[in-house]
């Protein structure tokens, strides 16, 4: 039976969301550098709903689902890339708040599952999806 | 002195310089101008000193246009009118509120804040109100500072809060002991006379409930306080020499019906637990009540073409958040409104079938109501209060039914234009944006009805208990019903008092406002008295 829109919506785990969101783990709080294919695997929040939305991120934009490609949108300039990959691990991390707060600031925004977050948190979400398909 | 009307004798005459028809937040405090002066005020209500369902029910009305409150249980019409069940937030219309905006037809006021302001102030004192002012930094302190915004696109606003002021009991004592002012009980204006040219009210036709008492009052100058919906009704009701009402040349009487618009419109998430938010919950500074909220900046609404509005963060539940946020607990709760009441809506099958298709999310809900965690805390909702547009569609008139008095009965069509919907989703992307570029949290919408467009939260009934608008305040007759001293266009001594005057709304509670135009109305009134001016 077809699922409709609106139907696979109702059924993303709103509660889940929810609490993904309210733990801070946006960035994740594993730093364990298990998959070198990428330097932002290390900050991926690790968690059911950020599966979730980062499933329905990739639904909507199916042309993004690559790990590689993701972390170049997010990493979207070469001096950026360079400057990222040079910092260390805070750093890292600062910058990519600041990514974040950037995004708001321009209004780069999407809307997952009612949830306004920021283009790069979404694609972050994006990749724990693809990172983490169960 | 207080006079119960049932005991005079019909066909008695009161000789007054000024009669306030209405004894609520605006008759009461115009009243209070003039106690002990040397003009007589004769004030008609319409109660006694205490509710009685008789009396209540000269405000049945009906509704046809966006559902609304049951007109009848909406005001109180006794002694202190709708102040004696208001909540008594307080806080003056945004300098914004009075200007000329392009992108919202008919708005602008003949008057500035500013001219305003020294009247807000001694509204202060009617409203038993701290010190007027509404800087936050007034409230705020170490342990519950304003939320740190990066950008300058939502503030940090305040309300005061009133105890709330019971206008009838707290000034019972001062109006009756007044040497100058009577009081009538149980007086209904039923009709006002014009003179032939129709530019002067001569008489005032009062009668009681039971119609046993009919008298009349001559004035020279005549106020209208009976609030935003019976002000239009009367004008329209005194038909007998003009079918078209009073004042309503233009056929303005009744149009421009605005309220707020009051509805969860999206979820926080605070990003920490850490995030103070005590300026935004109830306080008390140096004896006043107050509490902040979110709103948008005035440059942000030009720029974006919005309504004002505000967001009140309130503490919940996240069984509460989720109840706000699924449309088909929404539609539950009106297929039991109509289970039990049989209003709103006859039609169950819509709402049956939202229930069926957010059937997940509701079991969810279910589950987490049934094992949740007792006392967690976690998200706030934003709840908001939205200006509406002036509409000249969204209106009072008159019914085909009568009261017990022989008066029509109100119709009520409360419409909105397409802004209040475009300010609700540009608002809350907004509010979005800078708490996230701030690092303050996330924010999740409500869902929206596929149907109506309106977010699922905006259920029906959903007025603030806010009316006004419908004798709207314009320097032309051709806009507006009165000028900017309240006068009815045409009429030299015929004045509205209360909100029926706002052409626009703001987003905040009306009665500060109204009293500080009572005030000001007052000084009017002293001027033209003093000066012999018909």
């Amino acid at each position: 039976m077809p699922i409709s829109r609106r139907r696979f919506t109702a059924l993303v785990p709103a509660v889940a969301a929810l609490a993904a969101l309210k733990s801070g783990i946006m960035y994740g709080s594993s730093r364990k550098r298990d998959d070198q294919s990428t330097t932002l695997v290390s900050y991926l929040p690790r968690s059911t709903s950020a599966c979730t939305l980062g499933g329905i991120y990739l639904r909507d934009n199916p042309q993004e689902a690559d790990m590689l490609l993701l972390e170049k949108q997010i990493l979207n300039n070469s001096s950026l890339r360079q400057d990222f990959h040079a910092a260390t691990g805070n750093s890292q991390h600062a910058m990519l708040k600041s990514l974040v707060r950037r995004d708001y600031k321009s209004g780069k925004t999407v809307m997952l599952a009612g949830w306004v977050l920021s283009q790069t948190e979404a694609r972050l979400f994006a990749m724990t999806r693809l990172k983490y398909p169960e | 002195m207080f006079i119960d009307a049932r005991t005079l004798d019909t066909n008695t005459i009161v000789q007054t310089d000024i009669c306030i028809i209405g004894a609520g937040a605006a008759g009461i405090s115009l009243a209070l101008e003039f106690i002990d002066s040397r003009f007589d005020i004769c004030i008609l209500e319409s109660g006694g000193l205490e509710y009685d369902d008789d009396t209540q029910a000269l405000f049945d009305g009906k509704n046809t246009g966006f559902p609304y409150y049951d007109l009848e249980k909406l005001r109180l019409r006794y002694f202190g009118g709708t102040t004696n069940h208001w909540a008594g937030a307080c806080r003056p219309l945004d300098v914004i509120d009075f200007e000329k905006r392009d992108w919202i037809p008919d708005s602008g006021w003949p008057i500035t804040r500013a001219q305003l302001d020294p009247y807000y102030k001694k509204a202060h004192a009617v409203c038993e109100l701290g010190p007027y002012n509404y800087d936050p930094a007034v409230w705020e302190g170490i342990e519950n500072p304003r939320l740190p915004f990066k950008g300058d696109r939502i503030y940090t606003a305040m309300f005061q809060a009133s105890p709330p002021t019971r206008f009838g009991a707290v000034y019972r004592d001062s109006l009756e002991a007044a040497r100058n002012i009577s009081t009538y009980l149980y007086a209904n204006a039923v009709n006002m006379e014009t003179s032939e040219q129709g530019d002067n009210i001569r008489s005032i036709g009062v009668t009681t409930l039971d119609k046993s008492v009919d008298f009349t009052v001559r004035a020279t100058q005549v106020v209208l306080a009976t609030g935003a919906i019976e002000n239009a009704r009367i004008l329209l009701a005194c038909n007998r020499q003009n079918p078209a009402g009073l004042g309503n040349r233009n056929d303005l009487v009744g149009r421009y019906f605005m309220e707020h618009l009051s509805l969860p419109g999206a979820t926080y998430l605070p990003s920490s637990e850490d995030i103070p938010m005590g300026l935004y919950k109830k306080q008390v500074n140096n004896g006043t009540p107050a509490k902040g909220y979110l709103s948008i900046s005035p440059n942000t609404q030009r720029a974006d073409k919005l309504l004002n509005m505000r967001a009140f963060i309130l503490e919940t539940t996240e069984i509460d958040a989720m109840h706000a946020s699924i449309d088909g607990l929404h539609a539950l709760d009106d297929i039991r409104e109509i289970m039990n009441n049989g209003s709103r809506d006859d039609d169950l099958a819509p709402h049956v079938s939202r229930a069926m298709t957010d059937f997940d999310d509701i079991l969810v809900y279910s589950y987490r109501k049934l094992f949740r965690r007792p006392g967690r805390r976690t998200p706030y909702y934003l709840y908001y209060h939205v200006e509406q547009a002036p509409n000249p569609d969204s209106r009072v008139g008159l019914s085909d039914e009568t009261d017990a008095l022989g008066m029509p009965k109100v119709e009520l069509s409360w419409k909105f234009t397409g802004l209040e919907k475009h300010t609700i989703d540009r608002a809350t992307q907004i509010i979005a944006e800078e708490l996230g570029y701030s690092g303050l949290g996330h924010v999740k919408k409500v869902v929206h009805d596929p149907d109506t467009g309106w977010p699922s939260s905006f259920r029906g009934l959903r007025g603030a208990w806010h009316q006004m608008g419908t004798t709207r305040m314009h320097d032309s007759p051709a806009n507006g019903v009165v000028d900017a001293d309240c006068r009815v266009h045409g009429i030299n001594n015929l004045y509205i008092a209360g909100s029926s005057v706002f052409p626009t709304s703001g987003y905040t509670n009306p009665t500060l406002t109204i009293v500080a135009l009572a005030i000001r109305l007052g000084d009017h009134l002293e001027w033209k008295l003093e000066k012999g001016i018909q």
